[in-house]
């Protein structure tokens, strides 16, 4: 390759101190470490390093992430194909998904990354790689319908607020591609939620009957007792399970759930179907599946931390276990005799909360930052335990999200400083005690 | 008496290990003592240059206690002090006249040294410029004779990349080697420990069957050699004024002979290693002896790096140069030289990483040629719990560089501070993906604290 190598060689006096393009340094950087490791030498400290540098890191991250971003592109055709009651080939489904997702990932990384080099030009410092997976990232945790001038605004407040402003790659207290999502969400949630967007039409189409765009968190969130007995009724089911003496009706959502599965004459709501993520939802969180291969990638190679995945899972399954079984004690029976109806949604078994939603997504991928996570090993188990059920308390007991992934990590980002105090503050007490033992 | 078996650290499976074979190098035509080597110490010449000296003739004193002096390591001439920045002097160049005539000092049967009490072995010490052989935690300065320690540690063996192997340095000096230790129990009020290899083979008698010492066994990969782990295992150091001295097995071998035969014994073992060397081995030279001799006049092709000690923490000296003060390897390493295309990308079937993120890791057992290439940008520091698990002992090593950035010196005491050296987190900074520059901010941070108090 020493062509290439001689062309950067050429150009590269131009951009260096005194050369007429000197202000552009970090761009000319960048470009040509894309290409190479260049032979820098140690200067001070250990002579020899190992060879992983963040470039090295992020990539195996993005190749992490191909599963699902592959998939969710398919799915995207998948979903356009059943709304409007077309068959279509596998070749079909794959490059209208990937007409539609491949702008929006453009976009996102084209936006970004101007920001990201602008800030490095006036900052005077290389380009940081952390923007190689938040670029990705991000558009994966949007719907497909959404607007491109969107993207660009979310990817902005993402980069600008999210990561520069608190001193770039490193630096950051929230997770960018959440700080960006969380922007579009709260700003414009009318392109980011509700039945309508989770699937891509193309100009006038409609959906036909017998296909939902409501995702299945949509679906379960609406759970109260006449779309249960509906549900139920569907497949032949009692719809309640009991009524206890204190006249607190708990719903069978489990029959709700079958129900809803087979509701649809174009869908299929069914675990296994959730599993491999054939349902609407953001382009990349729809398949579990899809990302438990990211996982096993970032756990393989050690760039993802398992402490952090497995706690938040317990944190899901402990916290969805305890308001299924303890639901009861949420509703006091009414104290004038009329029936208390407990919501759907507090029923749902923890492997459904698994295959729902953006859970998955976020516990790989976004919990797992390590700048945004507590960097202490007794932290992250505290950490990720915490982000499991709390989204499992946004889900279930706040009625105004039904998704509550992006906001429980979010929360617990602001928290990881204040975990990772006290687990320093115990290092620091151990040897204090050392010293006072003597 | 206690035995650890270390999980965290990592041996970097470098290619270039020294051979077992031990041959002699030529006597050097001179030999230099690098007065930068003592931290803590401002050297004030007492000799001049053309002065006639022996071994073990004053050189210089520190600037605070004359009596404090550095000897001699060769008969012949004092041919040139070298000053460096600020007029701090970095070499006192000795011309060989080949003769060793020495200096002498008072004789001791072995079981005579430990009755002589702490003052007299003190002055001896002190008169033939041995003091200097030891080391003071916290801050790795060298031993003050106003401190008295609470203990003193010897690591016998070296777990560092491509280390040298102390069996041999030992060999046929057994005798001296006990004697030093009865030196080293005369100096400090509490025990000598002596730190094991728990894992090694045909370990020598010198050091297993050692007598009237603390002996603890560690097995583990690097840093479990590293004198600095024995201390926080055995007996950690609390604060600024809990002094505990270390020294190295030829050290206690000096010391042993300073006292069974009266005179310093400059003759010291090397190691050559690294995969740029011509010639791998373990030599017999001097103390201060000149990079080219210890080489043996075969000089590498190339572009090479010339490391006094090892790849992780060792001084870049150049051929002109001489051999460092505490070090006996001489690490010969390959310059980096070429760009590597698209080398994050690949696979990496031919590249080491403590990360599971190269394919070269499935090779169980492989060793790797290493080059000096920093091998990417230098970046903010992402924690992923990679620096405490290659750190063996109770400290943090991310959060105690935050704080030294920060200049929080209350952190950095609470931190742990007083109880590592550059050597200590060295590891950390071979694996960092940010290139974090650890040892050289760890070094700022005690300064600040020296300075400050």
């Amino acid at each position: 390759m020493k062509f290439i190598e001689n062309a950067f060689d050429k150009v590269r006096p131009q951009f260096e101190k005194g050369g007429k393009w000197e202000k552009l340094w970090p761009v000319f950087e960048a470009a040509e470490t894309f290409h190479f490791v260049k032979p820098d030498r140690t200067q001070s400290g250990a002579h020899i390093r190992d060879h992983a540098d963040t470039k090295r890191m992020m990539s195996i991250v993005i190749v992490a992430l191909l599963p699902c971003f592959l998939f969710g592109m398919y799915n995207v055709g998948v979903q356009h194909f059943l709304a409007i009651g077309q068959e279509a080939s596998l070749t079909a489904k794959v490059l209208f998904g990937a007409r539609y997702v491949m702008p929006i990932v453009i976009v996102s990384y084209a936006v970004g990354g101007i920001w990201e080099l602008l800030f490095c030009i006036v900052r005077k410092h290389e380009v940081n790689e952390g923007f190689l997976v938040t670029g990705l990232l991000f558009p994966l945790t949007l719907p497909p319908t959404i607007p491109l001038w969107l993207v660009a605004v979310g990817v902005s407040f993402g980069v600008v607020i999210g990561k520069e402003v608190f001193g770039g790659t490193g630096m950051n207290v929230f997770n960018p591609a959440l700080t960006a999502r969380a922007l579009v969400f709260f700003a414009y949630a009318d392109k980011i939620s509700g039945e309508g967007v989770w699937t891509k039409l193309v100009g006038d189409q409609t959906f036909v009957d017998g296909y939902s765009g409501a995702t299945p968190l949509l679906h379960a969130a609406g759970f109260n007792t006449a779309s249960i007995a509906e549900q139920a009724a569907h497949v032949g089911l009692e719809p309640l399970t009991r009524v206890t003496d204190a006249n607190v009706v708990i719903p069978h959502t489990q029959a709700a759930l079958d129900g809803m599965s087979t509701m649809y004459a174009n869908m299929d709501f069914s675990w296994m179907s959730m599993f491999i993520g054939t349902i609407p939802g953001s382009i990349g969180e729809v398949s579990t599946l899809a990302c438990l291969i990211g996982a096993l990638i970032l756990i393989a190679t050690g760039v993802g931390s398992w402490r952090i995945m497995l706690s938040c899972a317990l944190g899901v399954a402990a916290m969805s276990a305890a308001l299924h079984l303890g639901a009861e004690a949420f509703f006091p029976a009414n104290p004038d005799g009329k029936q208390v109806v407990i919501p759907g949604m507090f029923m749902l078994p923890p492997h459904y909360h698994f295959v729902m939603g953006g859970l998955m997504f976020g516990l790989v991928f976004m919990t797992t930052d390590p700048v945004s996570a507590a960097h202490t090993k007794t932290g992250k188990w505290i950490y990720g335990f915490l982000i499991g059920v709390l989204v499992v308390i946004i889900r279930v007991i706040n009625p105004a999200f039904p998704e509550g992934m992006m906001l429980a990590i979010l929360f617990m980002n602001a928290f990881s400083p204040l975990i990772d105090y006290f687990v320093v503050q115990g290092n620091i007490k151990r040897r204090l005690a050392r010293v006072q033992a003597a | 008496m206690a035995t650890f078996n270390l999980r965290r650290g990592y041996d970097i499976p470098i290619a270039g290990a020294p051979a077992s074979e031990v041959s002699e190098a030529a006597k050097p035509q001179t030999v230099a003592i690098c007065p930068v080597d003592f931290l803590g110490i401002k050297a004030r010449p007492l000799a001049e240059e053309g002065q006639a000296v022996k071994i073990g003739t004053p050189l210089a004193s520190s600037k605070d206690d004359e009596s404090h002096v550095i000897t001699s390591p060769a008969s012949g001439t004092l041919k040139e002090i070298r000053r460096g920045h600020r007029r701090v002097i970095t070499h006192l160049v000795i011309a060989c006249d080949g003769k060793d005539t020495a200096e002498s000092y008072a004789r001791y049967e072995l079981a005579q040294i430990a009755g002589l009490g702490r003052e007299k072995v003190l002055a001896q010490v002190k008169a033939s410029g041995l003091l200097f052989a030891f080391r003071e935690r916290p801050f790795n300065s060298a031993a003050r004779p106003v401190h008295t320690p609470r203990d003193i540690f010897i690591s016998t063996f070296d777990s560092g990349p491509l280390g040298v192997d102390m069996n041999l340095v030992v060999q046929g000096r057994e005798a001296a080697f006990q004697a030093g230790l009865e030196v080293c129990r005369a100096l400090t009020t509490g025990q000598v420990h002596l730190g094991v290899d728990g894992k090694g083979k045909n370990l020598s008698k010198a050091f297993t069957d050692a007598k009237n010492v603390q002996i603890h066994r560690f097995s583990g990969p690097h840093p479990a050699g590293n004198v600095g782990t024995h201390i926080h295992l055995v007996a950690p150091v609390k604060k600024r004024n809990d002094v505990v001295w270390t020294t190295t097995v030829a050290g206690v071998i000096r010391l042993g002979t300073l006292f069974l035969e009266g005179r310093v014994d400059p003759s010291t073992l090397v190691a050559v290693s690294g995969s740029a060397a011509t010639e791998r081995k373990h030599v017999r030279t001097v103390l201060g002896a000149p990079v080219k001799t210890i080489l043996g006049g075969k000089a590498p092709d190339g572009d090479v790096r010339y490391i006094s000690g090892n790849v992780l923490t060792g001084a870049k000296v150049s051929v002109d140069d001489y051999l460092h003060y505490y070090d006996n390897l001489l690490t010969v390493i390959p310059e980096a030289t070429h760009a590597e295309f698209n080398g994050w990308m690949l696979p990496g079937g031919g590249k080491d990483s403590w990360y599971r993120i190269f394919l070269g890791k499935l090779v169980p057992g492989k060793r790797f040629q290493k080059d000096t290439r920093l091998g990417g940008g230098h970046r903010a520091m992402v924690f992923t719990g990679q620096y405490e698990a290659v750190t063996p002992i109770d400290v943090l090593p991310g959060f105690l560089y935050k704080s030294i950035l920060a200049n929080d010196i209350e952190e950095m005491e609470g931190l742990g501070i007083y109880e590592v050296v550059e050597e200590d987190i060295a590891l950390c900074e071979y694996i960092c993906p940010s290139k974090t520059d650890f040892q050289k901010v760890l070094r700022a941070g005690i300064r600040l604290i020296e300075k400050e108090g």
